[in-house]
């Protein structure tokens, strides 16, 4: 069986050396041997540490087959699509919300969202519809942050 | 108190906001999954628009009702709403099964009440006393203070000493994105402008907190199979028992709040593990036992008051020191960092009214709750009816707005994306969140202290142990830091104890 701690210690001491060799190239303050690079050297050892004490761990627990309790059950197809649903619309909103507006990229997104999570079609369309405009009227409206308008700019109240 | 303290805690913008917040707080708390941290995360975006008190009120009144309304679905569907409430899941799920699903739900609400105005009390009297103290602190003692809160969040944050530590790597490895207090030279910020600033808090804890638990969400969207028990309890008769049963255990409910209080005061540790200790020691000193987990009033009082109190107890060492209790404590001193406030031993001298404006909120928040949690137990079975279908992407729109709004970039967005994968994959391997939080809030505070008392004493490492508190907090530190290497040989010498014992 797969045991996850061996790759989440790799992963970890792989981090905790690059910040290690990047803290390296800081410059020290005069007179001191210490400097900007000293606390990510601190926390990167550290990461280098625990990560091979947690893969340690995990290629003992492997050798002893020592049935790991794992958090969840593994993933199914849906529950992919949606994770990557979700992962690729946070992309598609900071890509284009200052090109689309914030109306032309929150709404395609709720709805795409609510159709695939099996919402049906009227019902997905109004929430969507409901959804932006309730944000737009407490964040736009009411708190006044500036909600850029993007390609709505002619229209913009 | 004084009067005119009176009049900002009771104005009427402030109680409507607070209200508002105890009926925002008890909607997210019920929901399965939506825990009081995220309900607290996804509301700044809009406190960051309000006043100072205004603003700690809706945080406070938010997590207060959170807390309890997490009650509701641990009774009603056997899924606690929030952490805190999965210490007496059982009991409660128990008694609701016999019919008494009303009454167990008013004993999490009064008892939930109690335990918060014994941990404001405590706060009341504690903190003002610890403030004078901290008053002469310099920045050693800053420094040494901060080390010992992300010492005790290795300890008590649950998870290996490896994975808690590495947590907080983590965390200390993002607080120094930006340009660094010493020299001024840019570090990890691959050249984005945004970044020089460093990783804004906000957006950081919108996206651990509620961008991780929309991932958990989607993931696991197939209809519940648990069925919600039908209540047929008559209200008043329901309220009437619950009443009687709170008044029978004085002895428990004092012992949970006092402790719960105390566990909350920990850094790293908040009201889940409160509730935890306070229901283990009510079955230790009850008079049936027994009955323990399988349907027990006095364990749901117990880990009822106490995850409350611990609310209150977070805020002693946040007020006071600037060092979050908790994971809503540490959004809080955000929050308050962006108003311009450090919180701090001066925050008593300076804003005397600040902090006595915080004391009035949580007062009134915890009888605001009362009403409106018996609103939100009638209303129960309709809230656990709305389908996470429709939740997961509204939560996930107003993590990304709320995110935008406070940092008014596209790349707090991105910063929300990167870090909620971050703390989704952490939660998913096992390594604790809130050893990393405290590293991100208190890392910039370590850094520069200790660069500002290396300074001082000239690059002399024992100028740390010259003045009197510094010397009992670093020994303290240093002490702590022997018995977590202790407990890591100890844990390793377990796990290769039971290899022994397979390989037999």
């Amino acid at each position: 069986m797969m045991n996850k701690d061996v790759a989440t210690g790799a992963v970890l001491a792989a981090f905790g050396a690059w910040l290690v060799l990047e803290a390296r190239t800081f410059p020290t303050l005069a007179g001191m041997t210490h400097g900007p690079g000293l606390f990510p050297s601190i926390a990167g050892s550290g990461l280098i540490i625990c990560g091979l004490l947690i893969l340690a761990t995990g290629l003992v627990k492997r050798a002893a087959a020592v049935p790991v309790a794992e958090p969840s059950p593994p993933m199914s197809r849906q529950a992919w699509i949606n994770t990557g649903a979700v992962l690729a619309s946070v992309v598609f909103f900071a890509l284009f919300l200052n090109k689309l507006g914030f109306h032309l990229v929150a709404f395609p997104m709720l709805l795409v969202l609510l159709i695939l999570f099996g919402i049906n079609w009227l019902k997905s369309i109004l929430l969507a519809v409901g959804v932006t405009v309730l944000v737009h009227l407490i964040f736009y409206s009411f708190l006044h942050v500036p909600l850029p308008w993007g390609l709505l700019e002619p229209i913009a109240w | 108190m004084t009067p005119d303290v009176f009049l900002t805690v009771l104005a009427p913008e402030n109680l409507a906001i607070i209200a508002i917040a105890t009926f925002y707080g008890c909607f997210v708390g019920a929901v399965p999954g939506l825990t009081a941290t995220m309900a607290v995360a996804l509301l700044v975006p809009f406190t960051f628009f309000l006043d100072p008190i205004p603003a700690i009120s809706a945080i406070v009144a938010t997590t207060t009702t959170a807390i309890f309304a997490g009650d509701i679905s641990g009774t009603l569907l056997r899924i606690p709403g929030t952490p805190a409430s999965a210490a007496y899941v059982d009991d409660a799920h128990r008694l609701s099964q016999e019919g008494h699903a009303r009454t167990s739900l008013f004993v999490s609400l009064f008892t939930a009440a109690v335990g918060g105005v014994v941990g404001v009390l405590i706060l009341m009297m504690i903190a003002p006393q610890l403030a004078r103290i901290a008053i002469s602190f310099s920045s050693f003692e800053t420094f040494w203070l901060a080390c010992l809160g992300l010492t005790c969040a290795i300890f008590v944050g649950g998870g290996t000493v490896p994975k808690s530590f590495a947590s907080l790597c983590i965390g200390l490895a993002v607080a120094s994105v930006g340009i660094d207090v010493a020299v001024g030279h840019p570090r990890y910020t691959f050249g984005v402008p945004d970044l020089l600033d460093g990783i804004s808090f906000i957006p950081a804890m919108i996206g651990i907190f509620a961008f991780s638990e929309v991932l958990r969400t989607v993931q696991n969207l197939e209809k519940r199979k648990e069925a919600v028990t039908e209540i047929t309890e008559k209200v008043g008769r329901a309220l009437a028992g619950a009443f009687r049963i709170v008044v029978r255990f004085p002895g428990t409910l004092a012992r949970s709040s006092v402790l719960g209080t105390l566990v909350g005061a920990l850094p790293g540790a908040g009201a889940d593990i409160a509730a935890w200790i306070s229901y283990a020691l009510a079955r230790r000193f009850s008079k049936n036992p027994e009955k323990f987990g399988k349907g027990s009033y006095e364990g749901v009082a117990a880990g009822g008051s106490s995850n409350n109190a611990a609310i209150g107890g977070a805020w002693t060492p946040a007020l006071v020191f600037g060092i979050p209790g908790d994971s809503v404590t540490a959004i809080a001193i955000g929050v308050l960092l962006l108003k311009g406030m450090t919180p701090g031993p001066r925050i008593f001298v300076d804003q005397p009214e600040l902090t006595s404006a915080l004391f009035g909120s949580f007062l009134v928040a915890n009888i605001i709750m009362v009403p409106v949690g018996i609103l939100a137990i009638l209303a129960s079975t309709y809230i656990l009816k709305v389908p996470r279908a429709v939740m997961a992407p509204v939560i996930l729109l107003f993590s990304l707005v709320g995110a935008f709004a406070i940092a008014g970039t596209v790349t707090a967005v991105w910063i929300v994306l990167a870090l909620g994968l971050v703390g989704y994959l952490m939660e998913q391997n096992g390594i604790p969140l809130a050893p990393a939080i405290l590293g991100i809030v208190l890392g910039k505070i370590i850094e520069d202290n200790f660069m500002i008392s290396m300074i001082k004493a000239q690059g002399d490492f024992m100028g740390f142990f010259d003045r009197q508190y510094s010397l009992v907090l670093g020994i303290l530190t240093l002490g702590l830091w022997g018995l977590l290497i202790l407990r890591t040989i100890r844990e390793m010498l377990r796990a290769g104890r039971k290899r022994k014992g397979v390989s037999r």
